[in-house]
Parts: C-alpha cells; structure tokens; sequence
C-alpha cells in the first residue's frame, strides 16, 4: 500500500476545495471563509482530504489559496508533494495568463513533480481549447498532458487524480 | 506613548473604507488601537484584517509587511478554528503563539464585526492576561463601531 501526496494550484475559484471535496472519503478540512470582494467563499490556509484507491493506495489531497499574498503557505504545504494538478479556469478572461502565474510560481515543483494541467468551465467550443493550451505549454517548452475537468463531477476528478497517479508510478518504476 | 499611524495610503483600501466608511467609525477604529497598545505594557504592534488575509488597518513600532503579516493572520485564524472544529471544541476564542521573545494573539471580532481579525503582538514583559483582556476590550470596541457586510 503506498501513500501519494497530491497538491492543487490554480486561481481563486478555480474549484480545488470542489475537486478535493468531490472524491475525498471522509469531509475534508477545509478553511474557506466569505470573501471580501466576491460573493463567494475563498480557502485562506488549505484544503486536506483523502482518497483510497481500489487497490488500497491513498492520495492525500491538499489544496492551497490562489491569491498570492497566500504565497507564504505554497511551499509549506506543497513540502512532500508527489504530483502537482493545475487547476484552469477557462472562463476567465485571460487564461492562459492566469496558467502562466502559477507555472512561474510553482516552476521548481513543476520541474521535479508529475504535473497535470485540467482546465475547467470548458464548453463546447471554448477558447482557448486544450490544444491551444497544450501549443502554449510547448511554446514554454513544457510537455505536461492538458485535460477538461468538471470538479463537481466525481468520475472527472478520479481521472484527473487517477492520471497523476498513473504518472508517478511511471516515474517510480523508471 | 506609542502612537498608531493612519494606515498608509497603500494600505488604505476597499476594506478601511468598506467596513468604517465614515470618518468617525474610521477614527473610532483607530482610537480602540491606540487604546490597546497604550494599555499593555510591552505591546508594539497591532493588525486588523479581514477573515480573508487583507489588511484593514495596522499600528506597528517596528519594520513589518502589513499585507503579509493580515494574509498570514487570515490564516492562523481559519487554522484554529478549523483545528477546533476537528478535536470537537467550539467557540475559538483566540490562537496564542509564544515564542522566545514574545506573544501575539490573533481573535476574530465578534458579531457584526465577525469578517474581521485583530492580531496584537507584544515583548516578554506582557502579561498574557493583560494582553487577552485589552485585546477582547479593543475587539469589542471596534464591533460597535463597523458596518458590517451587506449579505
């Protein structure tokens, strides 16, 4: 039975405290208070839940605020990572500039970890589509896999989830 | 007598104006401050942020990052009331943290003030007591005098 530590990034909103929510076993903690500027809520410290896989392993899934004056916090919870997921809202205006903050942010973990890119709030002919982003991470010379992911959806985030597992046992094994 | 600057203009943003839109809820704010580092003895800085992580406004003797410092108190509050929630105890009223050189305790105001934190950090001569008791008092002070959220 092995033990993984996966880490989600991404912009305020994106849905990490949904994804993680959505396939952890048990509620997870979370530390989500009402944002001053948004009519929503915003995770101020992190998100930790767990997930047991068919074959006993367990992902332990933790979430980090996307504001950067939680930058503080990043490498404190992001110490032990085994795989990095970066969440992508595709509605936002200018997503790929948003993709490009936390790519320069968490550039070391990138470099070492499994990284999967997901985007969310897809729809049929979004732009930018996933080739599109997948050109914009070749253009940063970055080979990471693009997916699209509906965080409330349970079979999506299992995937998701399932894929960077997949990852890390490639590199385990090589 | 210490005294508690205005917060800098750089700091004096939506949320100063948001949650003390009037002068005199702004200076009432800024008095309880006064108020609470002049009434402990060893206290050299206070912060008040929003619940999450922005800085409201600040009275500090000494160089600190405002900004950062309210983004790790919104932290350190949601941490131990999250911490609370899991070990089954209820009503956090304060997080403590003691160090060599030093206390800080950071609250959450109470209703209607309740989207606010007050963090006050003092030396060693600090009587922990003293220090709980003012900074209730200041909390306190301050939710009488805020607008809260419309929501």
């Amino acid at each position: 039975m092995q033990d993984h530590k996966l880490l989600f990034i991404g912009s305020p909103g994106v849905g990490k405290t949904t994804a993680i929510r959505t396939v952890s076993d048990y509620p997870p903690v979370s530390t989500e208070v009402p944002s001053t500027d948004e009519d929503r809520n915003t995770t101020v410290a992190l998100d930790f839940g767990e997930l047991t896989l068919e074959d006993g392993d367990v992902l332990r899934l933790y979430g980090v605020p996307g504001q950067d004056r939680f930058d503080f916090i990043w490498p404190l919870v992001a110490e032990g990572a085994m795989g990095l997921i970066v969440l992508v809202d595709n509605s936002l205006p200018e997503p790929m500039a948003v993709l490009d903050t936390y790519l320069d942010n968490f550039a070391d973990y990138i470099a070492d970890l499994p990284t999967i890119v997901a985007l969310t709030r897809m729809h049929p002919g979004s732009v930018p589509s996933q080739a599109d982003c997948a050109e914009h991470l070749a253009r940063r010379r970055l080979d990471l896999p693009v997916v699209a992911v509906d965080p409330r959806v349970r079979n999506d985030v299992l995937f998701l989830v399932g894929m960077v597992v997949a990852m890390i046992e490639k590199r385990e094994a090589a | 007598m210490k005294t508690v600057a205005e917060p800098k203009e750089k700091i004096r943003s939506a949320p100063f104006e948001q949650f003390f839109p009037e002068q005199v809820q702004r200076d009432a704010c800024l008095a309880a401050i006064a108020r609470l580092l002049e009434g402990v003895k060893g206290s050299y800085a206070s912060v008040l942020a929003t619940i999450d992580g922005k800085p409201v406004a600040h009275a500090a003797n000494d160089e600190w990052r405002p900004v950062r410092v309210a983004a790790i108190v919104g932290s350190l509050c949601a941490l131990g009331e999250t911490l609370c929630k899991e070990i089954n105890q209820r009503g956090c009223r304060n997080v403590l943290i003691e160090t060599d050189t030093g206390l800080s305790v950071v609250q959450r105001l109470p209703s209607p003030a309740d989207r606010l934190i007050l963090m006050t950090s003092s030396n060693r001569e600090t009587n922990l007591g003293v220090l709980l008791t003012y900074t209730r008092t200041c909390a306190a002070a301050i939710a009488r005098v805020v607008t809260p959220p419309s929501d």
